[in-house]
């Protein structure tokens, strides 16, 4: 009997095998790689030199890209901690409150999170172009103040590559809050009704206290996917007008596969490993608080 | 008469909320549908109306995006790399769900949260080593070298999502098949797998809208055009052709529609699957 079982044990350990084993050579070797790399100058071909915590004073000391991209990132947080959330709450308020049609404005909401994010990129960059774009309407209209270079001006690109990630990701946060929403039991809202509550009031004493657990996950994702953005930043201005709209990541990738500089672009990669689990620690500790 | 006007306010309401949602609808459609009416114009319509309904509609971009843009032979390496992998991630996390929640591993805990993590780790954390890994081991340009990274990243995401669907299968059904004599295997794909076909559905289409859309691992990894898969050849394409707004704009809609159709014909599936254990919190 007892041979048997030890069996089942190693069995389900070897039917765990090939999927442990992709993930350990894809994910976890050259992630481990990362933190001793980082230690590291190294361009991928030649002998690598051993340089201490040097990468890391330079980082932290000199590069003034990556103070810029971590400026950037944690701006990018403080955006997509607010207006995403915000409207996704109220839009799935407003779908779990109606009759008829939830579907059909499901479907519709949904579909810039199923879109490829480099067509997206692509399509928001001919809206924001001067020659076809948004901006040869606003000339028609004689909204001229509205004109405006918006990639191009370094002081509004970031927040216009923001609006277009906005748009690829809110319909995916107001699906959540909706399905969060309509495991509310309706007891609650007929009981509110009853004692004459508003909609703003139920919105406010009902919805979001009961969905408390989904938005405090939503916000831990919001705010580890926030210092990783990469994708509109890198396809649509490549970092720039100049670095303003330079990230953590896409610096890294700039230095670390564009440049050759591996141990360089490690040593980054592991701060931003660092701030992310210190996000996940600040969310941790503020949930036990709660 | 106080029913009446409790019924007006109740139609008011309603009048408002679709006012919203139309609003929003119209802020997602009106940029696709911009899209859409000038990647049938030619350029100089583009330029002089572009937010007019083409005069005369042509399909001279579709054909140029597909050919000379290189979409078809991308298209053709996309649906190989999106198959493959999705059914490499079906298979082995169909295995390792089943050894983790059937079969018992040691310290199942322990794997939930080593996946978590894999899950959560950015991709900045490990690409670079990776790439210089897989340079040297001749899996850059090669097929075969993103399917094993798309093989690879799925893996938490698909694992995580079949231990909760596994979960709600009674723990009986082994004990009744181990009496009636099936290997682990057997049970495997003769029981627990067609149960859970709806689930292996779902997750397959959610693995294949990741795959065919991603493109930080595809334009790293397949730099020679004839390997690129839709969204790396499009990347290239579309920056080469920047002035060409007709063209880039139909490659565009080629190269999403096949994932946009799936969706509009699954969207309960899409919604679901790929909200599965958010709510959980």
């Amino acid at each position: 009997m007892r041979k048997c079982r030890l069996g089942k044990r190693a069995m389900a350990a070897l039917f765990c095998l090939p999927a442990a084993a992709l993930v350990i050579v894809v994910i976890a070797i050259p992630s481990v790689s990362s933190l001793a790399m980082s230690l590291f100058e190294w361009d991928g071909l030649s002998k690598p030199a051993f340089v201490g915590l040097r990468n890391f004073s330079d980082i932290l000391l000199r590069d003034k890209e990556f103070r810029i991209g971590f400026v950037n990132n944690l701006k990018w947080t403080v955006i997509f901690m607010v207006v995403p959330i915000l409207l996704g709450l109220v839009v799935a308020f407003a779908l779990a409150s109606i009759k008829r049609m939830r579907l059909v404005y499901m479907t519709i909401l949904f579909i810039p999170v199923v879109l490829s994010r480099v067509v997206v990129a692509r399509l928001w960059g001919w809206v924001f172009n001067p020659f076809f774009g948004i901006n040869t309407l606003f000339e028609k209209l004689g909204w001229t103040a509205l004109c405006q270079s918006w990639l191009g001006n370094p002081r509004i690109a970031l927040y216009s590559l923001a609006f277009v990630d906005n748009w690829t990701w809110w319909g995916f946060v107001m699906v959540i809050f909706l399905a969060a929403i309509q495991q509310i039991d309706p007891a609650y809202y007929e009981a509110a009704v009853i004692d004459g509550a508003s909609t703003a009031q139920k919105f406010r004493y009902i919805t979001i206290p009961l969905i408390r657990p989904t938005l405090n996950f939503i916000l831990l994702l919001t705010a580890v996917w926030s210092l990783s953005a990469f994708d509109f930043s890198y396809i649509m201005t490549q970092g720039g007008p100049g670095h303003a709209t330079e990230m953590m990541s896409t610096w890294i990738y700039k230095q670390g596969i564009l440049n050759f500089r591996v141990g360089y672009a490690s040593a980054m990669s592991v701060l931003l490993l660092a701030f992310s689990l210190l996000v996940i620690l600040f969310f941790s500790a503020v949930r036990r608080d709660a | 008469m106080a029913a009446r006007s409790k019924h007006r306010d109740e139609v008011r309401h309603q009048a408002l909320l679709h006012a919203i949602l139309i609003v929003a609808c119209l802020v997602v459609l009106v940029p696709l549908f911009y899209l859409v009416i000038n990647s049938f114009k030619d350029n100089y319509e583009v330029i002089l109306s572009p937010f007019a309904l083409p005069s005369a509609p042509t399909m001279e971009n579709y054909r140029k995006a597909w050919t000379t843009g290189g979409l078809a032979e991308a298209m053709l390496n996309t649906v190989l790399v999106v198959a493959v992998s999705t059914i490499v991630l079906a298979v082995v996390s169909c295995m390792m769900s089943y050894g983790m929640v059937f079969l018992g591993v040691r310290s199942t805990p322990v794997w939930s949260a080593l996946l978590m993590l894999a899950m959560q780790v950015p991709l900045h954390m490990y690409i670079v080593p990776l790439f210089v890994m897989w340079k040297r081991l001749g899996l850059v340009n090669n097929p075969l070298g993103i399917i094993l990274i798309y093989a690879a990243v799925y893996v938490p995401f698909s694992v995580l999502f079949l231990n909760s669907q596994f979960a709600s299968i009674p723990k009986e059904i082994m004990e009744a098949a181990e009496i009636d004599g099936c290997s682990y295997i057997g049970t495997l794909t003769k029981v627990i797998v067609p149960i859970s076909r709806p689930a292996l559905v779902t997750l397959t289409l959610i693995n294949a809208k990741w795959i065919w859309n991603e493109f930080t691992f595809a334009m790293t990894f397949l730099q020679e055009p004839r390997f690129q898969t839709v969204t790396a050849r499009y990347l290239q394409f579309s920056a080469r052709f920047v002035a060409d707004f007709a063209v880039t704009g139909a490659g565009a809609v080629i190269s999403v529609l096949p994932i946009v159709v799936l969706y509009l014909l699954l969207q309960r599936r899409f919604i679901e699957g790929m909200t599965a254990g958010s709510i959980k919190g």
